[in-house]
């Protein structure tokens, strides 16, 4: 039995407090030290919110440093449905600002949430308005919106950006890693109830812009074979096309376009089939154009020259079980004659002499049936079978362009190979890539992948081109001012559905000049609904875009223009002869025979201003000045600004200086907004403001 | 009088830690006041501050009181303090759905607080009582009646945290009188039994628990039968009564249990409360510097969770001196209550030293998570007048009784 025993209570009491501080020691051991980095981040995960810095992407830019491809400020606009009193005209105000419908955005703030995105990536007239406005719970969030000055024209080569920021297409999707920004982030915190509370001890990592990126593309090039492309689908009824022109002895492409093509800054017109890049990603039979293998290996093994002669068959022929056709009825035929009027008899003929090794040989030196590793996504290599599975045809077809599938590139880059002197090219679309400060960063050197034909026997190739183009199949693309090498192709197309060879491929490919060929232009047109030899489709197209190109080529493409000598009759003050809307060969030729001496300004097919002004006297031998403009409006007459949002500032004044708008520049960089705006009626002594705002900032908030 | 002098009179180290950790107290009570989310706090640091001053005046007359003047005045002070309660329960006013609270001209005196002194002085009073045998059952009818009465007011308004602090008391205060520790486990039984029902297998373990107790106690094998069966009846019913309860009725019954907390918010807070405290580290996030304090993610943060503030700040160290102060002042009750010549001051001490560590003891452990939230502030740290006041005076009799240890 125990009794009032205080020694022992005081034991038992003491010993039961101990418990209680040894649990909580245990405990606060446990929390702060043991686990405490996974409270630690319980606590942070709770209050910090990692807001992300998008990078800008880097800018894309042509040969000249125009811009392809640029970052530029905007806005997006959110919204927080809590603190919107009267949704109803709030609703209505942002509709009439963003063109979004009334009971769609009537819905997204009736929504119950904190927040709600309501459009992205707004206009600028949008944004200035809604800045304007003030409407209590809608908030404007920096972005960045990417504009693609050239629009349609580049649009297979620039390529284009989703809305995560990736590239997808074109060299936005080759060279993604080296445009695009490192992303960095700061730290934002909130409380309990979720507002946001930014603490100067936030953590940041500054965000990196991406590289620059120059392309070989001439952008001048690029809207030329563009529209002439556009053109001559439309007018053949055809399905579709390519351009592609490059520099031979560097390989570089200077343009690539192709149709179907759509609009970046149009989403509705990216369609699948729209957005290929058929000029590296489609293969087809290539037809006659191909011929130029067979005649390079046939000179190049000297079996032939120029002067040999062949029979044609008076236009049927044979081949065991099958006949092979020529478009005219030929007799005997010099190998250059066979050549100009493309007979396929002879070209049959000349490949089965080759023998398939040999054939094979040269076709897989111009690098057919390879990629040519150039710097865009999808490219395929094109067919090119084993001389094991040819079947008794294959030979004497392929030497005349079908059996065999390329690419237009590798149909361009066999010919700039002629071009070059017989060396072929690997083709190059990315020149550099620079970093912010325009170091560059990386730079492609024209590269030659290898020899394929000797100098003599590429010297005799481009004459027999050029022949061609004299006096053979390529007439239409013939110009008066310089010799062209060149040929013409049509090739039958297997159509799966049919199951016969019913449709057609009209190319035309040609060297301008013919000796010391500055540029190399590919014009293939698949699927020309009425007319479908490559003669009548693909040279007249050739022809409509190497006029315009030789007009804004400097130096001149071919030598011999503008070499007319000068002549100054006497010092009398003569009338200005009126060249207006002539093109600037014949304003030249005119103002040279009146007497006068011309300088040129601005870049278009038909003069739209001179100075003096026509019937004005000036002495002879006084200089006029023509501006060149080539802006359809202006030539149609209708007197109307032109609409010069997003363009870079520079391209913008240019623009403005072929319709004759004085420019009232505020900012600089890329215009944003225009006033008067697009379509107005231009009166004497107009002045235009173009507001501008600099690219992109270093960084922005991104979109919650 | 000098220093040396006090010291003979009073304790004066136990003063000084109750004064360290109203000081700390204070300190951060001002920390939960700082930043754009306390408005409700700023300032309370200084109203702390002021009470720290009354509190300092009731710790020292509470020292200087003589014994038997405790000893005269507990049956008035008792009486006094149910009087209190009872007009709290009319004339109260309504904090957070409880009626705590009576308004003194500006000043919410907290009556409960008040109950714990008197309640103490008057169990001491009563168990002082040397005639009676305080191992028989009969002996203990007394004192819990006396603990009951004003136990039921407080549970009334309701306030179940300080309510239990009276049961901590009694228990203490019964142990250090010499009641056998089986006697004190048989009181509680009932209220095993009663929790135990729910569970059946639980329950079986509970009586045969039970047995054993009842076996080594002193009980007549009639009362052992009659506890047995009483139990076992008491938990049966409770049973059945709480199934034939309708949903709503339920609800009443645990709302009542868990008064003063929001019980939709108490895993929030528990856990919210973990992560202040584990997030704290070794050395803390330093004063002022609480994330999860100033962004308002820690709640009553000035009251009951006073001490995930000072983890979140301080870290382990700072909760370890918070602690250590508290195991002194507690050791130094205890060893008083054990030296003290007289039964009536060394019980007196026991009170107090069983209600500062029921307070301690459950606030920190439920700051830790390892107690259910109850709505109980942290004696001496947590923001509040009475407590603070009460807390200090309690502090002071006992640093009185350390210097008077042969008076009777």
């Amino acid at each position: 039995m125990r009794t009032y025993d205080s020694r022992h209570r005081l034991k038992h009491i003491a010993l039961g407090s101990l418990v209680i501080w040894v649990i909580v020691f245990a405990r606060l051991f446990q929390l702060q030290i043991v686990s405490h980095s996974s409270y630690e981040d319980r606590a942070k995960a709770q209050h910090n919110r990692r807001v992300p810095l998008t990078g800008i992407r880097g800018t894309i830019y042509d040969r000249n440093g125009e811009i392809l491809a640029q970052d530029i400020r905007t806005s997006s606009v959110c919204a927080y449905p809590p603190q919107i009193r009267n949704k109803e005209a709030t609703a209505r105000e942002l509709s009439s600002a963003l063109g979004i419908s009334y009971r769609k955005l009537l819905r997204s703030l009736k929504k119950d949430a904190g927040y709600v995105s309501i459009a992205r990536k707004i206009s600028a007239e949008a944004e200035a308005r809604l800045r304007e406005a003030k409407l209590p719970g809608i908030d404007l969030i920096d972005d960045t919106r990417r504009i693609y000055p050239l629009g349609g024209a580049a649009c297979h080569v620039v390529g284009l950006v989703n809305t995560d920021g990736k590239g997808t297409e074109g060299v936005e999707a080759q060279l993604n890693d080296v445009l695009e920004g490192t992303p960095g982030w700061f730290i934002l915190s909130h409380d309990a109830r979720g507002k946001d509370v930014v603490t100067s001890r936030s953590l940041s990592k500054q965000p990196r812009p991406g590289a620059s990126v120059m392309l070989t593309i001439d952008s001048r090039y690029q809207t030329i074979a563009a529209s002439s492309l556009k053109r001559a689908v439309a007018e053949n009824g055809a399905a579709g096309g390519s351009i592609l022109i490059l520099n031979p002895s560097t390989g570089e492409i200077l343009a690539m376009v192709n149709e179907p093509s759509f609009d970046p800054g149009d989403r509705r017109t990216w369609k699948k089939a729209a957005m290929r890049n058929r000029a590296v990603t489609d293969q087809f039979e290539p037809g006659s154009t191909f011929k130029l293998i067979t005649l390079a290996a046939v000179l190049e093994e000297g079996m032939a020259d120029t002067s040999s002669t062949f029979f044609a068959e008076n236009g049927m022929m044979n081949f065991g079980k099958f006949r092979i056709r020529d478009t005219s009825k030929h007799g005997w035929l010099t190998l250059k004659q066979a050549f100009a009027y493309s007979s396929n008899i002879v070209a049959a003929k000349l490949g089965i002499e080759l023998g398939p090794e040999t054939f094979y040989k040269y076709c897989r030196a111009f690098s057919f049936g390879a990629t040519t590793g150039v710097e865009l996504p999808g490219e395929v290599s094109g067919t090119l079978r084993n001389p094991s599975v040819w079947s008794q045809r294959s030979l004497p077809t392929m030497a005349m362009g079908q059996e065999i599938s390329v690419t237009c590139l590798q149909l361009a880059m066999a010919y700039a190979a002629a071009g070059n002197d017989g060396v072929l090219m690997r083709p190059s679309i990315v020149k550099k890539v620079e970093d912010k400060n325009g170091k560059p960063v990386r730079e492609w050197a024209p590269r030659r992948v290898r020899r394929v034909l000797s100098s003599s026997t590429a010297r005799t190739v481009r004459e027999l081109l050029a022949t061609a183009v004299d006096e053979g199949t390529g007439r239409n693309a013939r110009v008066d001012w310089c010799r062209l090498g060149g040929k013409t192709g049509t090739a039958q197309k297997y159509s799966p559905k049919t199951r016969t060879y019913s449709r057609f491929v009209g190319s035309f490919a040609g060297l301008v000049p013919a000796e010391n060929s500055r540029i190399i232009c590919l014009v293939v047109l698949d699927e020309p609904a009425e007319e479908h030899l490559g003669a009548l489709v693909a040279a007249p197209a050739f022809k409509e875009v190497i006029e315009t190109v030789s007009k804004c080529a400097r130096p001149p493409l071919a030598p011999d223009f503008a070499r007319i000598p000068f002549v100054v009759e006497n010092d009398a003050p003569l009338p200005v002869p009126d060249v207006r809307l002539l093109g600037e060969r014949e304003a030249a030729r005119a103002l040279r025979s009146a007497g006068f001496r011309t300088e040129v300004r601005g870049i278009g097919s038909r003069v739209f201003r001179q100075y003096p002004p026509p019937g004005v006297f000036a002495n002879a031998g006084a200089t006029v000045e023509l501006e060149m403009a080539e802006n359809e409006r202006s030539l149609e007459g209708d007197e109307t600004i032109p609409d010069l949002r997003e363009l870079p500032l520079r391209e913008a004044l240019r623009r403005l200086s072929s319709v004759a708008v004085i420019p009232d520049v505020k900012g600089s960089g890329i215009v944003v907004a225009q006033h008067p705006p697009a379509g107005s009626r231009i009166r004497p002594g107009q002045v235009c403001v173009l507001r501008c705002s600099p690219p992109a900032d270093l960084y922005r908030w991104s979109a919650r | 009088m000098r220093l040396s002098d006090i010291e003979k009179r009073v304790d004066l180290s136990l003063i000084a830690c109750a004064l360290i950790l109203s000081g700390i107290g204070v300190a951060l009570i001002y920390s939960t006041g700082q930043g754009p989310l306390a408005a409700s706090r700023v300032g309370l640091y200084f109203k702390q501050l002021t009470w720290l001053g009354v509190g300092l005046g009731a710790l020292s007359v509470a020292a200087a009181l003589p014994l038997r003047i405790y000893d005269g005045f507990a049956k008035i002070l008792y009486l006094m303090a149910i009087v209190l309660l009872v007009a709290v329960l009319v004339v109260g006013e309504t904090r957070y759905g409880a009626r705590r609270w009576l308004d003194l001209g500006g000043f919410l005196f907290q009556p409960s607080e008040f109950a714990k002194i008197a309640v103490i002085l008057f169990l001491g009073r009563i168990l002082s009582n040397r005639r009676t045998d305080w191992t028989t059952f009969r002996s203990l009818m007394l004192p819990v009646a006396v603990t009951l009465i004003p136990l039921a007011l407080i549970f009334k308004e309701p306030d179940l945290g300080t309510g239990f602090s009276l049961v901590a008391i009694l228990f203490g205060m019964l142990y250090w009188a010499g009641v056998p520790a089986l006697n004190l486990a048989v009181l509680v039984l009932p209220v095993v039994s009663m929790l135990c029902s729910f569970w059946g297998w639980v329950w079986l373990i509970f009586f045969g628990a039970q047995w054993l107790i009842l076996h080594r106690s002193r009980l007549s094998v009639v009362h052992y039968v009659f506890v047995m069966i009483g139990n076992g009846a008491l938990g049966t019913a409770t049973n059945k009564v709480w199934n034939s309860l309708e949903e709503y009725q339920k609800e009443r019954i645990i709302s009542f249990l868990s008064s003063g907390v929001d019980r939709m918010g108490a895993g929030y807070q528990a856990v919210q409360s973990k992560i202040a405290i584990g997030s704290g580290n070794v050395i803390g996030k330093g004063f002022l510097n609480g994330t999860q304090k100033s962004l308002a993610f820690l709640p009553q943060q000035h009251t009951d969770f006073i001490f995930a503030v000072l983890g979140e700040e301080f870290g382990f160290i700072g909760c370890c001196v918070v602690v250590f102060l508290y195991a002194v002042i507690v050791w130094k009750g205890i060893s008083i209550a054990a030296r003290a010549r007289s039964r009536f001051g060394g019980l007196v001490c026991a009170g107090v030293v069983s209600m500062l560590l029921y307070h301690a003891g459950v606030n920190m452990l439920m700051t830790l998570g390892l107690a259910p939230v109850t709505g109980l502030p942290l004696p001496f740290l947590s923001y509040g007048g009475s407590a603070l006041i009460v807390s200090l005076a309690v502090v002071g009799a006992m640093a009185g009784i350390a210097g008077r240890l042969h008076e009777y």
